[in-house]
């Protein structure tokens, strides 16, 4: 019970940061539009002292864009100041350090890489990521040309490193499959109990754990040892712990209420990828503190009246189970970059399938939450990504209209702080409704 | 010197033949270099020496089949002979870099850093004689040229030996364990295999310190034992107490002590494949390492790290033009298929050499094709963008740098072989032919065109 309010505590919070957000800047979009850039050279000595000054790498500044931080909300004009991999500043007037290399980008929009919550092919590698992944795929330049900048790939999370092989992998052995492998909840009777049996044992061990750091803290008793670990699922253990969440495939309403219920029975976090007939029983999702992975042109199954009861898909999934208070993620159809047969629900339309959540009633604050900062939750690496903040690693996408509208393309897309992909460069999509975009110009020394 | 000249094509028919050796028996100078040993002033229309520079009638002086000198004012010495090639554009003979005659074996995953080329080398194929007709002088015969998998071993130098008037064709084995040839894919097999037997190699050069440094001690001890004869024994004891050092080298050792002072430091066992490996590491031949796509090339960089190896590459695949940069700002040695290729997933037209010469790295040519469309298919990467006074080199003193040989063979410089190419013209032009080659100083083909002249 107790994950539950952490989870409703932690919703509660962003949506509060959200609404604080909105409530603060539009004041500053009426004064003027685009802010004027700051004298140059003007404080560039200032700029640099401090803690900012210690962390070398090259000076990257994006002005003049309206910045979608998702978690600061939105800055019109705004600059975001970049040094080596990380964010180094994000605001009106920052004085640019000679040296860095300005993006003239007002009038584009400034979000964060999208987080792919799965995907397939982007590194062309078989085996290890670090010995196989070839960095030079085009699947990874036309998923960087979809916005994506992180992407969940097997157990692991990689950046799209385009180029480089260093930093790719951010973080492995992502989340406890409930829906594969050896702990899978399953259907049947016998393979639930096992399972159910496996995670009061866990439970038991970690409650007789936890006493016994308590009284060592206390240092009762010197002979007092710890309880063994033998027979353990180790992946449960952190589960209970929160410090790894659950992920299941999981459709139909019978199968979501059984796993909802397991989850809400041992307080663990629980990640429902398609979720077909979630917003049938919303409600008890919300309840169990669920994350839903959902598809929103997924047909899993037609609605039929034979059965009595609500259920098929509907495009209105995201934005019932969004109300009811389950946090919402948006996945396409395929993590691959298809480019036929799935008719644009490939991971080159990510945005689409987010656009089509929002169609079926999802705000579009949380849809774009859904692919950033929410889907780095998910996957454990909001720490890293996700968001436009300070500090932050600067994987940034440049887009010449809306996020969510099927005309805007990704005009550049920053990883770990450098350009990897340009759409002017490429010959992917240069070719649709050119725009030419000054060359970045370099803060020159004041004489 | 009736029979000085053989008739170029080894399919002359034996009437020609003679008609051939009797128009030459006639004449009383000629290209009659029978014995490598003389001296000889070559008079020339044009010289490309190969490393960029052009000589207009200049002169090649060549002494027991080593070029001496080459410049506009040559001086011939007393008793040197000359040979008018005025007609001539001459260049360096060609270098194959790659070259794989009669070496059936395919690369195989894993490690065969032991196998050689030179045991595998069958001088008799008719294709050792193409590729002299085609100015091909010198040849790096790989232990297995196809194949895009693991440690292949070392290349061999050949030359052919053109017609000696005894076997029809063939060639000669010049120099053994010239060149570690392997290939580097971004898969886990490859990448394994090569850090895991360069890891071997750091093994066996610390166990040799090792074992160097405790017989260097060893050896201290001994003479400070010289000088103190009277402590002899209890010293003895005190060796045999230290008991680390490689058993072999004590058992050896101790029984000599009382005769030799002087000790041969024996070094611990090392099996063929990391030796060969080591050679290279430490520098004493170079590698080829063949490589498919850009990604190789980081994954290579992630492996070796800080090493300072010598190193060519040899590229295939048109993604490589990604990390041009990458091997241009390394000074990179880059073997490249002489071809316009196109962009990936695109149709647009990609000058893969040219990509490369501009991003500043050395590139030279690989022949993949037949060794007579060599030249041509050079000839329209030049056309195409190639710099032209770059391109000689990149058909002789590059790869011969590749090969680590350049300061014996593939220029026109004092010190070099003298393997020597006669165009009629310019050798980028399409009716220019080969008109003679010479290989140390002694001519070795002729054109039927040449003969009948």
């Amino acid at each position: 019970m107790k994950k539950l309010f952490d989870l409703r505590g932690a919703h509660a919070l962003l949506l509060g940061s959200f609404v604080g957000a909105f409530a603060l800047f539009p004041a500053r979009a009426q004064e003027g539009g685009a802010q004027e850039p700051p004298a140059e050279g003007q404080g560039a000595q200032q700029a640099e002292e401090g803690s900012e000054a210690e962390a070398d790498g090259e000076l990257v500044a994006l002005q003049g864009g309206d910045v979608y931080t998702v978690t600061e909300g939105v800055l019109r004009g705004a600059t975001v100041l970049i040094r080596g991999k990380k964010i180094s500043r994000i605001g009106h007037g920052i004085a640019l350090p000679t040296g860095t290399k300005v993006y003239d980008v007002s009038g584009l929009r400034v979000y964060p890489g999208l987080v792919a919550l799965d995907s397939r092919g982007l590194l062309g590698s078989a085996g290890k990521i670090e010995d196989t992944a070839d960095p030079f795929n085009y699947q990874m330049t036309l998923a960087l040309s979809a916005g994506v900048t992180s992407a969940r790939q097997g157990s692991a999370v990689v950046k799209l490193t385009r180029g480089d092989l260093e930093g790719m992998v951010l973080r492995d052995n992502v989340g406890v499959s409930l829906s594969s492998g050896t702990n899978s909840y399953g259907s049947g009777f016998q393979q639930r109990e096992s399972v159910r049996a496996a995670l009061r044992k866990a439970a038991a061990y970690v409650k007789s754990f936890d006493e016994w750091a308590e009284r060592q803290a206390k240092k009762i008793n010197d002979k007092d040892k710890a309880p063994s670990s033998a027979g353990v699922n180790k992946d449960f253990v952190k589960l209970l712990r929160h410090q790894e969440q659950a992920f299941a495939n999981v459709e139909d309403a019978a199968s979501l209420r059984a796993y909802a219920r397991l989850a809400q029975e041992f307080g663990f976090h629980l990640v429902i990828e398609g979720c077909s007939e979630g917003w049938t029983l919303a409600d008890e999702l919300g309840r169990a503190g669920v994350t839903a992975v959902v598809t929103p042109r997924n047909t899993f199954r037609e609605p039929s009246e034979e059965l009595l009861r609500p259920n098929g898909y509907s495009i209105e999934n995201a934005g019932k189970l969004y109300r009811a208070g389950v946090d919402v993620c948006v996945a396409p159809l395929s993590g691959g970059i298809g480019l036929g047969g799935i008719a644009g629900r490939d991971l080159l339309n990510l945005t689409m399938e987010a656009a089509f959540a929002i169609r079926g009633g999802l705000p579009a604050d949380a849809a774009l939450e859904a692919m950033t900062i929410g889907a780095a939750r998910l996957l454990g690496v909001d720490e890293r990504v996700g968001s436009l903040e300070r500090g932050k690693d600067a994987d940034v996408i440049v887009l010449d209209g809306d996020l969510f509208d099927y005309r805007s393309f990704v005009q550049y897309a920053f990883v770990d702080g450098k350009l990897r992909y340009e759409k002017n460069a490429e010959t992917f999509f240069s070719h649709i409704r050119p725009v030419e975009r000054p060359a970045p110009a370099v803060v020159e020394a004041k004489q | 010197m009736a029979m000085s000249f053989r008739p170029s094509s080894r399919r002359a028919s034996a009437s020609s033949r003679a008609a051939l050796a009797a128009l030459f028996a006639a004449a009383p100078t000629g290209f009659a270099a029978e014995r490598p040993d003389d001296v000889w002033v070559i008079r020339c229309g044009r010289i490309e020496t190969g490393t960029g520079e052009v000589i207009e009638r200049g002169a090649i002086l060549v002494e027991h089949g080593v070029i001496k000198a080459v410049g506009l004012d040559i001086e011939a010495p007393l008793g040197a002979r000359e040979i008018d090639a005025r007609r001539f554009t001459v260049v360096p003979g060609f270098v194959h870099p790659t070259s794989g005659i009669g070496q059936d074996r395919q690369r195989s995953s894993g490690n065969q850093a032991e196998q050689r080329a030179h045991t595998s080398f069958y001088p008799y194929y008719e294709a050792f004689h193409d590729a002299l007709e085609q100015g091909f002088t010198t040849m790096a015969l790989q232990p297995a040229s196809q194949g895009w998998l693991g440690i292949a071993g070392l290349s061999a130098i050949v030359q052919p030996t053109g017609d000696d008037g005894k076997k029809s064709a063939g060639a000669a084995l010049l120099e053994q364990d010239v060149q570690l040839v392997f290939t580097m894919n971004s898969n886990q097999q490859d990448k394994d295999l090569l850090r895991k037997s360069l890891e071997k190699v750091d093994e066996a050069v610390a166990k040799y310190d090792e074992a160097l440094k405790k017989w260097e001690e060893k050896q201290k001890k001994a003479k400070e034992k010289k000088e103190e004869p009277k402590k002899e024994e209890p010293k003895k004891e005190e060796e045999k107490k230290e008991g680390e050092a490689p058993k072999e080298e004590a058992k050896k050792e101790e029984p000599k002590k009382d005769e030799k002072k002087e000790e041969v430091f024996e070094a611990p066992k090392v099996d063929d494949k990391t030796s060969t490996l080591w050679g290279w590491v430490k520098g004493s031949y170079p590698a080829l390492v063949r490589m498919n796509r850009a990604a190789d090339y980081l994954h290579w960089l992630e492996v070796v790290k800080e090493r300072k190896l010598r190193v060519a590459f040899e590229l295939e695949g048109a993604d490589t033009y990604l990390v041009a940069d990458r091997f241009g700002k390394a000074g990179a040695i880059v073997l490249l298929d002489p071809q316009v290729v196109t962009y990936p997933l695109t149709s647009e037209r990609l000058n893969l050499p040219a990509f490369f010469e501009r991003a500043g790295a050395t590139v030279g040519f690989v022949p993949s094709r037949r060794f007579e469309e060599h030249r041509h298919r050079v000839a329209q990467v030049v056309k195409a963008g190639f710099p032209r006074e770059k391109a000689i080199a990149a058909m002789t003193a590059i790869p011969a740098a590749s090969l680590g040989i350049d300061d014996r063979y593939g220029s026109i410089q004092p010190g070099r072989f003298a393997d020597l190419v006669f165009f009629d013209g310019d050798p980028f032009e399409v009716g220019s032919q080969v008109r003679k080659v010479m290989i140390r100083g002694t001519m070795k083909f002729e054109s039927e065109k040449e003969a009948q002249r």
